[in-house]
Order: C-alpha cells, then sequence, then structure tokens
C-alpha cells in the first residue's frame, strides 16, 4: 500500500484530522517513534501503600490512615519517598532514577467509568480518545496494530481500531493469510499476481464506494477497513519478534509487556494499554491490596526489563494510573472505598526521573501547587488529568495537530516535565 | 433453504438488454421547512440549548449551590432529560409573586435571586424565556402543520433490501426466493407478515440470546460446571445428580455419560435467565415478564439439579423443552433472582448490591448511573457523617441507586436468597424505588416489588427500544449534546431528538400490543432510521447526520453465520468442528469477539489483525465452495447457476466466444446481488471491474498452464472431491479436481474479493 494511496483515502473519508502526522520515513517502513504504554491498576489503587505513603503514627492511633506499616518506617530512594509494604522497596530502589512520581491528582470523581476515562483522556466526560489511541491516530494509524488494548479505558473515537490478542498461537496462521499451510511459501490459495490483483480491485472499489458515500460515519468505517489492510503483510513481522515462549505466570502484565514490545519491534504498534485489576478493595484492604501492588510493581519491573534486554528501553514511555484512590482510614470491613485524590507515575525519555511532583496532607487531601514552580502553594493550582494530558500531547510532539486539536484538553500548562 | 434459480435465469436476457441501474434505493423525500415549531422543540433550541443547560444548569442541578431550589434541572445523561426538565419549568412558571412569573423576575436578579442577574432583559435570551412563558399560558397547536422529515436527505433502502437485512441480521440467513417475491409484490404490510414468520424461528432466539448475553455475561459460566457449582449445596443438595448413581470406580463409558449430563445440566443453568428471556418473547408476553415472572425457566437436566421432580417433561432427554417452575422458599422476580446474574455482579458488604442496582438501571431503565457523576466533584472534601445521604456530591448517584440496590436485600454475596434477620442497613435509604418504598409486609419479596415498580416506570419501555435498536443495528441509540458551544452542537441535537421521537412512537406502539417485543423489531425495521444508507447530495445540514451510522461491522457470530448462508458452508476445520471464528482457541478474540469473562466489550471497527482473519476467511472459503458448487447440477448451485466451467471469455486464438462473457457477466451480477445485495446492470463501472478481475486472473493462468509454469490441477484443499457434510467420497465422474481452463481458480478470486468487500463485512 502507499502511502500516497493512503492518504488520499483519507481524505476521501474526510479524515485529514489524523492523518497529517504521519511517519517521518517515507513508503512503508517501520515506525519507529517511541513505544507508549499505559499501565491500568484497574479499581482504584491506594497511592499511601506505594508512592505517596501516610504510615501509621502509632500503634494506638486511632483510624489510622495506614496499619501495614509507621509514618517512623517509610523508605526513601533517592527523592521518592515510598510505603514499606510490599515490593515497593525494590521497585523504587531499582528505578527511582527515572520514575516521576506526581502525587495529589485530583480526577473529580468516585465513579471507576469516569475516573478512568479522565485518567486516560483528561476529560471526564465520554468522547475523548485514551491518549494512547490518540497518539497511535496521530503518528501511527496505519499500522495494522498501532494501538494494541489489554484493557483498561480504549476508546479511541474512530482514530484508531484497537487490537486484541488472544491465542497467539493462531496467530501464524494470520501473519500468512495467502498460504494453506503457513510455513510454505508456495502453497499459496491464489499466485501472487492474482493476490495483488484481488487487493488492488479492493482498493479501487473502496475508493468508489468513498465518493458515493456522504454519511460521515460510513465513510469512516470504510476508512478504518481499507486503513486496517494496509498493514496485511506487515503483520508477519509480529511472528518474527514474539518469543518463543510467551509468560505464563499469573502476572498478566508480563505476558502484555512481551506482545507489546514484540509489535513495537516489528514496527507496528505505537501504544499500548497494559491493565491489571483487582485494586477495588472495599474489604480486608492490606491483605487484598498490597498483594496487588506488589504483581503491579513486578508486572512494570518485567516491562522495563524486557524493554532493556531487546534494546528498547530509551524509546519508551511508560505511564501508570489508575482510576482514582482509596480513603483515608478504614471502613467497618476494614477496607478502603472510593477517594479522587490519587498518583501517576511516569518514566521515559524527555520526562525527568528522581522527582516527585505535587503533595497531600496527612489525610491525603491534595494541596495545590504553584503553577511556576510547582511548589505546595494554598492558592495555587490543583493538580488534575489535564495538566497530565497536556504535557504527554507536547512531549509526544502531537499537541499542535489536528488530531489532538479535535480532542482539546483545556486548561493551563504546568511545567511537569520541566 | 435454498436460493432458487427462478429469479435468475429468466432475467439474462433483460441483464443484457438494459441500462445501467443501482442498488435498490427508496428516493428521500425532501421534508418542507416547519412554519410552527412546537413548544418542546421551541425550549430545546431557543431556551436548553441556547443558556439554560450551561447557565442555569450550573447552579440547578444536584450537587450545585441552587439544588434546593424547586427549579432543579436534569443533564443529559438522563434519559428524556428535555421533557423532564421543560415539565420542571412549565411548573416554576406558575409561581408568582406580583403578578409576574418568578421564571421571569429571578433571572434578571429579582425576587432575591442568589444567582443575581444572569439573563440581560433586553437580550434574546430573556425574549426566549418571555416567549416560553407565553406559550405555557397559550398552548401552540402544530399538530396540523408539516413539521417536516427529520429524514429529509437520507437516501433509505427499499422494502426488499430491508428484508435481506434484516433476515441475516435477525434468523442469519438470505431471504428465501418466496419472501422476496411476496415482498416484492405486497411491499411493506407484507415485509411485517415475512418478520413475523422469520421471528418464529429458533435461530431468531439464538440471536435474541446472544445479545441478551452481552448485557449479563453469564455464558462466562459455560463450561465445564462453573454453572452448576455455584448453586448453594444446602439449597440445592441435588446439584450433582449425574453423579448420584456413578461407582467409585467408573468405566470410561459411565464417566462419559455423567460428563455428558453434566455438560447439559450446566448449560441449562448457566443460560436460565437467557432462556427466560427467549420463552417471553416466543409465547408473545408483555416482556415486562422478563422482570416479573414469578417462576424460573428449566428443562429436565437443571430441574433435576433443583430437586424439582414433579415437572410433567413431554421428554425427560429433550434439553430444549422448557418449563416454568418454582424453588420453594425464595421469591421469584425474573431475571433479577437469576442465580448466574447474581454472582455474575456480586456484592459485598460495603458496595450493598449497588452494582447490581446500576445493571438495573442499564439494562432496563436505560440509565447509565456513573454518568450522573459526570460533571466534577469534590469528594475529597466529604466530611460529616454518611456522606451517601447527606452530601449532595454523593447523592447526585446515592439517591437513585440505593433504594434500588436495597431490593436486593434478600440476596447475598452468592446470589442465595438469605433474607438478613436484622433488615436492611438502617444508614442507607430503605429498599424501593424513586420516592416508593418497599411495604414491609413484602420486604421478604423485595425484587418482586422492585420488578413491578420498574416495568410501570416508561423509562422501561424506552430501555426495550433503545435494546432492540442495539440488537438489530449494533448501535446506541443517538445521544444529545452536553456542550452546546461544541461544533455541530445543535445539528447532533436536533437528530438526536429526531430519533428519541421516533424510539418514543415505537415505544407506544410497544405498549398499545401488551409490551410485545417483536412488535418493537418490526416498527424498528419498517422505520427509516434502519433504512439509512447514504445522503443525498447537497443535503440541508449533513451535520446532522454525523453520528448516524448505516452499516454495522458483522460481529464474529454474525459473519459467521452470513459466511455459511452466502456460500452454503461453515468456515470451520469440517462438518463437526467448531467455526473459526467463535471459537475463541482460533480467531473470535482476535476478530473482536467477546468471552463474557474479562473481555465484555465487543470491538466494532476492524484493525490489522481483524483484516487478516477476514482475508485467510475469504481465502479458504473460496478454496471451499467453488469447486464445490461447480460440483453439483446448475439447478442446485448457490454461486454458478448461470456458468459452467468450461465457460472462457476466448478461445485458444484470443477470440471472444460468443456468449460466453454474457453468461460470466450475469454470474457476477448473480454474486453481487447474493453476497453484498447490489443488484448491477451490464455497463455498471462495478460489474466491469470484478469481470476484469476474473478475466485477468482467468488469462494469467491459462498462459501459465499453456507454458507449462501453472499445474492444470486445483490445490488439493480446493479440490470437490467428497461430501462436506457427511465426508462421503464422490464417484469420479462428479469430482472436480482439475481445473484445466483455469476458470475455477478465476472464479475463486472472485469469490476471494467479494468476501472481503465492505458490503459483505459490514451489513
Amino acid at each position: 500500500m502507499e502511502r500516497r494511496d493512503f492518504l488520499k483515502l483519507a481524505a476521501y473519508a474526510g479524515l485529514a484530522l489524523g492523518v497529517p502526522a504521519l511517519p517521518r520515513r517515507a513508503g512503508a517502513a517501520p515506525y519507529d517513534g517511541p513505544l507508549w504504554v499505559m499501565v491500568h491498576a484497574d479499581g482504584g489503587w491506594d497511592p499511601t501503600s506505594l508512592c505517596d505513603p501516610k504510615g501509621r503514627i502509632s500503634e494506638a492511633e486511632e483510624n489510622p490512615m495506614n496499619k501495614s506499616y509507621l509514618a517512623s518506617e517509610i523508605g526513601q530512594a533517592g527523592n521518592i519517598r515510598f510505603a514499606p509494604v510490599g515490593g515497593n522497596q525494590a521497585f523504587f530502589e531499582k528505578h527511582y532514577r527515572k520514575l516521576l512520581v506526581i502525587n495529589g491528582l485530583d480526577v473529580e470523581t468516585n465513579s471507576h467509568d469516569t475516573g478512568t476515562r479522565h485518567v486516560w483522556s483528561g476529560k471526564t466526560g465520554e468522547g475523548h480518545p485514551a491518549l494512547a489511541a490518540l497518539i497511535a491516530g496521530a503518528v501511527g494509524r496505519e499500522r495494522p496494530m498501532s494501538f494494541l488494548t489489554s484493557g483498561g479505558y480504549d476508546y479511541t473515537a474512530g482514530l484508531v481500531a484497537p487490537t486484541r490478542t488472544g491465542n497467539m498461537g493462531a496467530l501464524t496462521r494470520l501473519a500468512f493469510p495467502d498460504r494453506m499451510d503457513p510455513g510454505n511459501a508456495e502453497s499459496r490459495f491464489h499466485s501472487e499476481a492474482t493476490s495483488e490483483r484481488i487487493a488492488a480491485a479492493q482498493r479501487a472499489r473502496l475508493e468508489a464506494l468513498m465518493q458515493e458515500q456522504r454519511l460521515p460515519k460510513v465513510r469512516e468505517q470504510m476508512s478504518m477497513l481499507y486503513a486496517a489492510r494496509t498493514g496485511e503483510n506487515e503483520l508477519r513481522r509480529l511472528t518474527e519478534f514474539l518469543p518463543a515462549e510467551l509468560d505464563g505466570s499469573n502476572n498478566p502484565l508480563k505476558r502484555q509487556a512481551q506482545v507489546a514490545i514484540a509489535a513495537y519491534r516489528a514496527g507496528i504498534t505505537v501504544a499500548a494499554n497494559l491493565s491489571i485489576g483487582g485494586f477495588d478493595t472495599h474489604g480486608n484492604h492490606d491483605a487484598s491490596h498490597i498483594p496487588r501492588l506488589q504483581l503491579l510493581l513486578e508486572g512494570v519491573d518485567f516491562l522495563l526489563d524486557e524493554a532493556e534486554r531487546t534494546g528498547v528501553a530509551d524509546r519508551m514511555v511508560v505511564v501508570i494510573g489508575s482510576d482514582f484512590a482509596r480513603t483515608p482510614g478504614y471502613n467497618e470491613g476494614n477496607g478502603k472505598d472510593h477517594w479522587s485524590i490519587t498518583s501517576m507515575m511516569l518514566m521515559g525519555p524527555g520526562i525527568p526521573g528522581n522527582r516527585v511532583i505535587g503533595t497531600t496532607d496527612e489525610r491525603h487531601r491534595a494541596i495545590p501547587v504553584d503553577p511556576v514552580t510547582l511548589q505546595p502553594n494554598p492558592n495555587g493550582t490543583r493538580i488534575k488529568p489535564v495538566h497530565v494530558h497536556r504535557a504527554l500531547r507536547r512531549l509526544a510532539g502531537i499537541d499542535g495537530t489536528e488530531t489532538a486539536a479535535g480532542f482539546p484538553v483545556k486548561g493551563d500548562d504546568l511545567p511537569l516535565f520541566g | 433453504m435454498r436460493w432458487r434459480l427462478r429469479g435468475l435465469l429468466p432475467l439474462i436476457p433483460a441483464l443484457l438488454a438494459t441500462g445501467c441501474g443501482s442498488v435498490e434505493k427508496e428516493p428521500a423525500d425532501g421534508g418542507g421547512d416547519a412554519t410552527c415549531v412546537p413548544t418542546d422543540k421551541f425550549f430545546s433550541q431557543q431556551v436548553w440549548q441556547a443558556f439554560m443547560g450551561q447557565q442555569c444548569y450550573a447552579c440547578h442541578n444536584a450537587q450545585g449551590t441552587a439544588r434546593d431550589s424547586d427549579l432543579l434541572l436534569q443533564p443529559p445523561s438522563v434519559p428524556d432529560y428535555l421533557r423532564i426538565n421543560l415539565e420542571r419549568v412549565r411548573q416554576v412558571a406558575r409561581v408568582e409573586m406580583d403578578g409576574q412569573p418568578l421564571l421571569l423576575l429571578k433571572p434578571i436578579g429579582g425576587a432575591n435571586h442568589g444567582g443575581g442577574v444572569q439573563l440581560d432583559p433586553r437580550g434574546p435570551q430573556y425574549a426566549a424565556l418571555q416567549e416560553l412563558v407565553r406559550r405555557f399560558r397559550d398552548p401552540v397547536d402544530c399538530s396540523g402543520a408539516d413539521g417536516g422529515d427529520p429524514l429529509a436527505g437520507v437516501e433509505q433502502i427499499g422494502a426488499v433490501d430491508a428484508l435481506r437485512k434484516a433476515s441475516l441480521s435477525l434468523v442469519g440467513r438470505l431471504p428465501t426466493d418466496e419472501e422476496v417475491v411476496r415482498v416484492e409484490e405486497g411491499g411493506e404490510a407484507e415485509l411485517a407478515r415475512v418478520l413475523d414468520e422469520m421471528m418464529q424461528e429458533e435461530a431468531f432466539y439464538d440471536r435474541l440470546k446472544e445479545y441478551w448475553n452481552d448485557l449479563f455475561l453469564t455464558d462466562r459460566y459455560l463450561s465445564g460446571s462453573r454453572a452448576i457449582d455455584l448453586l448453594d449445596a444446602n439449597d440445592y443438595p441435588n446439584r450433582n445428580w449425574y453423579n448420584a448413581n456413578l461407582p467409585a470406580e467408573p468405566t470410561q463409558e459411565q464417566q462419559q455419560e455423567a460428563t455428558r449430563l453434566r455438560n447439559l445440566t450446566n448449560r441449562a443453568i448457566a443460560r436460565e435467565a437467557l432462556e427466560l428471556v427467549a420463552r417471553v418473547v416466543r409465547l408473545d408476553r408483555p416482556f415486562t415478564e422478563v422482570l416479573t415472572a414469578d417462576y424460573r425457566v428449566v428443562n429436565p437436566y437443571s430441574a433435576r439439579a433443583y430437586g424439582l421432580t414433579n415437572i410433567p417433561f413431554a421428554d425427560p432427554e429433550d434439553p430444549n423443552e422448557w418449563k416454568e417452575a418454582k424453588v420453594p422458599g425464595m421469591e421469584h422476580a425474573g431475571v433479577l433472582t437469576s442465580h448466574m446474574i447474581l454472582n455474575r455482579f456480586p456484592t459485598t458488604d460495603t458496595n450493598r448490591n449497588r452494582a447490581r442496582a446500576r445493571m438495573v438501571f442499564r439494562w432496563f431503565l436505560a440509565t447509565d448511573l456513573l454518568q450522573l457523576a459526570d460533571r466534577p466533584v469534590d469528594s475529597s472534601d466529604i466530611e460529616g457523617h454518611n456522606p451517601t445521604m447527606n452530601n449532595p456530591e454523593c447523592a447526585v448517584c446515592h439517591e437513585p441507586m440505593d433504594p434500588v440496590a436495597g431490593a436486593f436485600q434478600n440476596w447475598d454475596a452468592r446470589g442465595r436468597y438469605r433474607p438478613p434477620e436484622g433488615g436492611w442497613y438502617l444508614d442507607m435509604r430503605a429498599p424501593g424505588y424513586g420516592n416508593a418504598t418497599v411495604p414491609s409486609a413484602r420486604a421478604r419479596e423485595s425484587l418482586r416489588w422492585l420488578a413491578e415498580a420498574v416495568t410501570a416506570d416508561p423509562l422501561f419501555v424506552t430501555a426495550t427500544v433503545h435494546n432492540a435498536w442495539t440488537m438489530l443495528t449494533g448501535q446506541a441509540p443517538l445521544s444529545p449534546a452536553t456542550d452546546p458551544t461544541e461544533p455541530g452542537a445543535a445539528a447532533r441535537q436536533e437528530a438526536y431528538e429526531a430519533q428519541n421521537a421516533f424510539f418514543t412512537r415505537v415505544g407506544e406502539a410497544f405498549v398499545a400490543d401488551n409490551y410485545n417485543f417483536k412488535t418493537v423489531i418490526k416498527e424498528l425495521v419498517l422505520g427509516g432510521w434502519y433504512r439509512a444508507t447514504n445522503l443525498v447530495e447537497g443535503a440541508r445540514e449533513p451535520e446532522r447526520f454525523a453520528d448516524l451510522a448505516a452499516a454495522r461491522f458483522l460481529t464474529p457470530e454474525m459473519l459467521d453465520r452470513k459466511i455459511e448462508a452466502v456460500t452454503g458452508y461453515p468456515w470451520s476445520a469440517n462438518a463437526t468442528s467448531t467455526h473459526y471464528l467463535v471459537d475463541t482457541n482460533n480467531y473470535r478474540i482476535f476478530y473482536g469477539g467477546i468471552d463474557s469473562e474479562g473481555i465484555v466489550q465487543r470491538i466494532t471497527s476492524p484493525n490489522g489483525v481483524m483484516a487478516n482473519v477476514a482475508a485467510r476467511m475469504a481465502n479458504e472459503m473460496a478454496c471451499r465452495a467453488v469447486a464445490r458448487d461447480f460440483a453439483l447440477p446448475a439447478a442446485d448451485r448457490r454461486l454458478f447457476p448461470a456458468v459452467e466451467i468450461g465457460y472462457q471469455p476466448e478461445d485458444d486464438h484470443g477470440f471472444e466466444i460468443p456468449g460466453a462473457r454474457q453468461a460470466i457477466e450475469a454470474n457476477i451480477a448473480w454474486l453481487h446481488q447474493r453476497f453484498l445485495g447490489e443488484t448491477l446492470y451490464p455497463g455498471d463501472p462495478e460489474l466491469e471491474r470484478t469481470y476484469q478481475l476474473f478475466y485477468e486472473t482467468w488469462k494469467e493462468g491459462k498462459a501459465g498452464i499453456a507454458a507449462g509454469t501453472v499445474d492444470g490441477w486445483l490445490p488439493w484443499n480446493c479440490r470437490a472431491r467428497s461430501d462436506f457434510w457427511t465426508g462421503e467420497e464422490w464417484p469420479e465422474a462428479q469430482r472436480i479436481e482439475r481445473d484445466a481452463n483455469y476458470t475455477i481458480r478465476a472464479w475463486m478470486a472472485v469469490t476471494t474479493y467479494l468476501l472481503l468487500d465492505f458490503r459483505f463485512l459490514y451489513e
């Protein structure tokens, strides 16, 4: 598929919005921009058990913020304080130099859906795509698996089609749809010339249908089908990069990470949602939540190690977040309920590490920050997802694009990345 | 049912003689401009969208500073919000001070308006408010005026094309010859009758259950004994009845039989809620019975698991015989008391059935409770006692939700009937619905009470219409514009109101026909919104239809059915194996399907992997179907009734063979009709495009055979050697294994091309 043909079709579909920010290399070169990985802790994680520690003042304290550790036990790696529970110490000591922690992030809701949407799109209301989809749509929509999703908020607003992964063993047959036997290049259903003839006829027909079609949504659907077909030969590259055996442990993040990195190395993926659940601990919080946080951190650690092993670590941006947070103190069932002040963690090229922005008081209420210095200032600004999204869009180089302009995140700019 | 040739062969001379044509389309009506503006439209356009929805609503909402005033407005996330708000404004307009309505005094700063001056008394917004008040006093009657066709400018398919579309959607097959002729001759009225007949077919109930599982997600429990294991052993001591007579060391046959019985039992229990929905619709009962049914549906296998031994089944081994039964000692309230649904949507001590309540609102009241909290809230500002009861930031959701949650009081976290000894939580709103509470005398059947209340709410009708619409089209109903300042908001709002008005009329027909679900389906299929296919050139305000999706990307299940309906063969390894598109181990998830467990949202537009799935399908099905079709007598063929494998466009010297091209084109036209629902006539560019594909492929292959570089035999997999369904080998004379003229492979190219078409993968 020639790039100019794709541009022509996208224009017919009125999708000029999504087209301009194409990869710099001409032709069908693999995507070589950064890999954007959004890790979602589904259910509302507890930052006070992670990166915004609030320990118990003493054993006698009533209604403590946390029962699992004392304030005097709070750990620190570089400039980053952490709760001394689970696998936190190992994680923060290994990765603090690259980590940016944002505390006191106000997601303005206790609703799972609204909070997840707010964190990952920058807007509480419906309609905005997930950041991963927005970036994929702006810089790599013609890639066959441009946006890979394993859960979390993955609405794409039609910019790209999300891809889910099923039984990876079946992928080999899909990577070679023209072969009766995927392992035998001679076992074709049609001759090569016939396959090309069929593809050319398809393109021409779809062009003709799009020229006649005036309903915007149907034109968009046609364009999506067209775009989905542009990478049919690229899918087989994924099979070259997948590990011989995918991780089979009980940590879903590891397998998701392997597929995302392999797809990125194959040049067919721009952004990926990874997701792990089990954080909505309304009962028995400490015993349930802390192990989940450990699993989350082990999964992120695996992702970083895999990226290092395959030589892509310096081109990977990782953003970690959750729907919201958990209430200060415990409820009657020893659990924690929903709380709208949460945290995010970020790392990657352009994101200064060993840094904490934003803070909360002793009962995890947000403290506003000075919009210039980012120091605590009661008359300042509450950090919200809109600030994070504006900064990330600039980092991704898409803030000036028509794609991003179609989904504005209105607010001030905070110097989150310096 | 096989498509017969009656419709095609006599037409071949006509096809040769007539000129260009196109897909059957009904001309779009051109509606006249409305000269009379109904008050509801005036309110929407001149008042709500113009200023009230932003300016007034900013304070006059459930969390705002004016939340205690009489003018409490609802957001667009509340179904029917415009009508509700109009009525509220009308009521407030009746209150006067010094002879002036408060509605006109307060916005300009009078009557101690807490919001001060909001409108300029000389401005257009205030003038609109004055006009509204005048309309309340002196109602405007637009009933005699031409309101204009809301679908003016939209091209719509006719009755025959709608028949094909509905047939594939509802029963997964093409219409028969006879059905087509009936609708051709009898029009819309006959279409309605044919739809009635289709909705008697078992395939329709399979589709119905498939849709409702997208909501209930109880197919999660289909495998092994997952459903059976959810039943409490004390409540149902006979749940593992199939093992009762199993010896300590069973033979392989005995174990296999026990497993067979277990699977039948498990399936019946897992799908019980879906079977209830199907039964209500099948028997033309009021759809309200989906909630109010005071029974379960059981088959011979689940009846035994429940310990119900006195049910008179006609055939105690028929898993498809369903009866109504009551389990003693517990309330029955349709799907609300389904053990499967209660486990699929569990509760905890702190959740207190709120998740279950949310589902009731979503499935049966067209309301997403989580959208009520779209407005930013500052929940970190929660101080004080019992915020879900007392803090407006929380009450916006908890006020409607908690009474419904309380109605589930008798059902515990494991979906067991366990009325709480001390009653429901006192620090929570009392079980009920809206402003009504469950009477104490009915505390032990509070879900039955809730079922009655919910089905009496007009929103139940709205929800049913919405569900039927989504089932038919894969689309959610259009939503109102939430931010009137966004580009195109006014046009979107107009489209939403027009569709909403249509759905309201469908709902009225539903109620008038005693809540018959099939009536909703019919009314939707007969309506213009289902028939939309394009916009006329130069249509007025095309942005009105920015959200109108006239095509649906077929789900894996629907595409699977269409493949078999059109080609005559399934896409599977063999006649008995699970079809690839519905097999989780093959392409179901890759193609955007769900597993009802971790993957519960369908992907509704194709990505690169899905494109490859379709490509593989198109190649494999062309290989399977083409030669096999030629092996049949011409009168029995589905795909190639007008040609033989010897029909070549040219002879060996390159001269056109008389009649061959016409026959080939006629068959191509046949394939376009069968695969894509397109009617093509000679000279149509699409006919020419497909013919060129055939011709060039044939020519290339023929030259290759002549040069000895291409095999004259078909690839082994693509030969027609045996009956696909029985596996029985055909006699030599019947087999088709050679393709010496390369025509079979040329037809395979055409078949692949059509199977990959937009109009095949979408409907």
